[in-house]
């Protein structure tokens, strides 16, 4: 995607605006700011994305489509799942709160806070006590106090993970308008159709925007020499042929649809996005798989223990040790992974459930390494190898013929292509031990 | 008397089935487009007067506004 220039990213096309329901509405409702012909007189207390959580412009209207806090492109809760299952903490989960606030008083307000006279008096011959103001005003135009709070409700590690999140992963927040209207930020920004507010995101400039390097590059068929999935090769289906607005609004909708008792809802928070029911599934469009009168005998035989993507995925990317931290230079956040391949691997599936009771999935290694924030902090992930880093995957770029479903022994007995002890790294093995194949399925003879 | 009759009875005839053409006719909400039910004037308005829309709309003062913004080379590396 080519980047757009400063002009063209806020060139409203008034034209096609106009002729919408949302051209019909006065600018300064959603932006605020001044009406005037002066650029930085017009910009003062401009709002420049409405739609994002604190603005929440657009929920004033779309209370139903709105984004709700069960948004993973609005809470991110995503990465805190991974980052809390491998040992790291966020402030609000600190459970000893008082006990850290008593200990961490000492060094943050008992820095200033030392003596009662310091900023109170009495005067003559009284017995009320005043408050010396300009003391006090001195005092505190010298420290943050929200600042000071926030780092005494958290213990240095919970506030180191803290401040790694806001300056790097919240950088993947969406907001409505990163969908509907603009191209989102993380690349660049600027008017998808010249601020008309579209229904139905575009695959290229808002889907694939975020989710290109790995989703995107499979689907459309980018890796040389791999074609693109075959819902996009033969059908041009884009993302939202599969992923609904239900979806993307509510990503618990799913689960909460069945599990409405209060207690369950309040576990959906804590599970990862494979433990619920697959929306969609690959059945929802193929009724016809593994059922009675399935005369593909390979699905009758391997429905239910195999996942769909081990015989129709073929090779995708894999990614190796992302570290991130503050450039010297520019002062700005980035991140670095040491590698990126592609691979093809079927392994044991890590947690076996109700809605995916598969024996084997696909897996693909993510970039996680024990030492990822290390800049912020030592052992921020302190128990690391409570998660696989070669984890439960989707590849999208599903095929109907693939190598490894060629005949049946180009499966069974076939080494290559299942993760075995001896293809993970040392140091990640005891991370891998839930999903490393210990005996590869034994060749069968052919039909 | 009998063509009075085929007349009179014509006529109630008639009027028992406007009756319940009319009543059908009203129970039909009419289809309005969401568009149509803003007032044309409160349309035209909205942007009139409205330096917002004014500049936005305008590439040549966008082009001549716009800030050049400030290219800083990212020391991001790999897949993200």
């Amino acid at each position: 995607m080519a980047p757009l220039e400063p002009w063209e990213k806020v060139l409203v096309l008034g034209e096609d605006f106009y002729a919408t329901v949302h051209g019909q509405i006065a600018c300064m409702y959603c932006h605020s700011g001044i009406n005037s012909a002066d650029k930085d007189t017009a910009h003062t207390g401009l709002i420049l994305d409405p739609g994002s959580a604190s603005s929440q412009v657009c929920e004033s209207c779309h209370h139903e489509a709105a984004m709700s806090s069960q948004s993973l492109h609005g809470t991110l809760q995503g990465y805190w799942t991974a980052i809390e299952g491998r040992g790291g903490s966020r402030p609000q989960h600190d459970a000893q709160r008082v006990e850290t606030l008593l200990a961490t008083y000492d060094t943050h307000c008992g820095n200033c806070h030392t003596s009662c006279e310091e900023c109170h008096y009495s005067p003559p011959n009284s017995e009320e006590i005043l408050v010396k103001q300009d003391v006090v005003d001195t005092l505190r135009a010298k420290v943050d106090h929200v600042a000071e709070i926030n780092a005494m409700i958290a213990s240095p590690e919970q506030h180191a993970t803290q401040t790694m999140f806001n300056n790097h992963c919240s950088s993947c927040h969406a907001s409505c308008g990163d969908c509907h209207i603009s191209q989102p930020s993380s690349v660049g920004g600027g008017f998808v159709s010249g601020h008309v507010i579209t229904k139905t995101p575009s695959m290229s400039q808002n889907c694939t925007a975020c989710h290109g390097s790995r989703v995107g590059n499979e689907y459309l068929g980018k890796h040389e020499e791999i074609p693109g999935d075959a819902h996009f090769r033969l059908e041009r289906m884009n993302c939202i042929a599969c992923h609904t607005g239900t979806e993307m609004h509510d990503s618990n909708a799913s689960c909460t649809e069945c599990h409405t008792l209060e207690e369950d809802v309040e576990k959906i928070h804590e599970l990862n996005r494979y433990a619920g029911a697959q929306t969609p599934s690959c059945e929802s469009c193929h009724p016809e798989v593994g059922a009675w009168n399935d005369t593909n005998e390979n699905h009758t035989t391997h429905f239910g223990k195999l996942a769909c993507q081990v015989c129709h995925s073929v090779s995708y990317t894999s990614c190796d040790g992302c570290h991130v931290a503050i450039s010297e230079k520019s002062g700005l956040p980035f991140y670095q992974t040491e590698g990126d391949y592609l691979t093809f691997f079927i392994g044991k599936n890590p947690s076996p459930n109700y809605h995916r009771p598969y024996e084997y999935v696909v897996l693909r290694h993510v970039p996680a390494a024990v030492d990822s924030y290390s800049y912020y902090g030592d052992n921020l992930l302190p128990s690391f190898a409570s998660l696989p880093t070669w984890v439960y995957a989707t590849p999208h770029n599903v095929q109907k013929e693939t190598p490894q479903n060629e005949s049946c022994n180009a499966c069974h007995g076939n080494a290559k292509i299942f993760l075995t002890a001896e293809k993970v790294k040392p140091e990640e093995v005891d991370a891998n031990l839930n999903v490393i194949v210990d005996q590869i399925p034994d060749p069968v003879e052919e039909p | 008397m009998k063509p009075i009759r085929i007349v009179l009875w014509s006529l109630s005839l008639s009027l028992v089935l406007w009756a319940c053409a009319s009543g059908a006719e009203t129970a039909t909400p009419p289809v309005v487009p969401t568009e149509a039910l803003i007032p044309a004037v409160i349309k035209t308005e909205v942007h009139a007067s409205d330096e917002c829309a004014a500049c936005h709309t305008d590439k040549q003062r966008l082009i001549d506004t716009a800030k050049p913004e400030e290219v800083v080379e990212t020391e991001s590396s790999g897949a993200g």
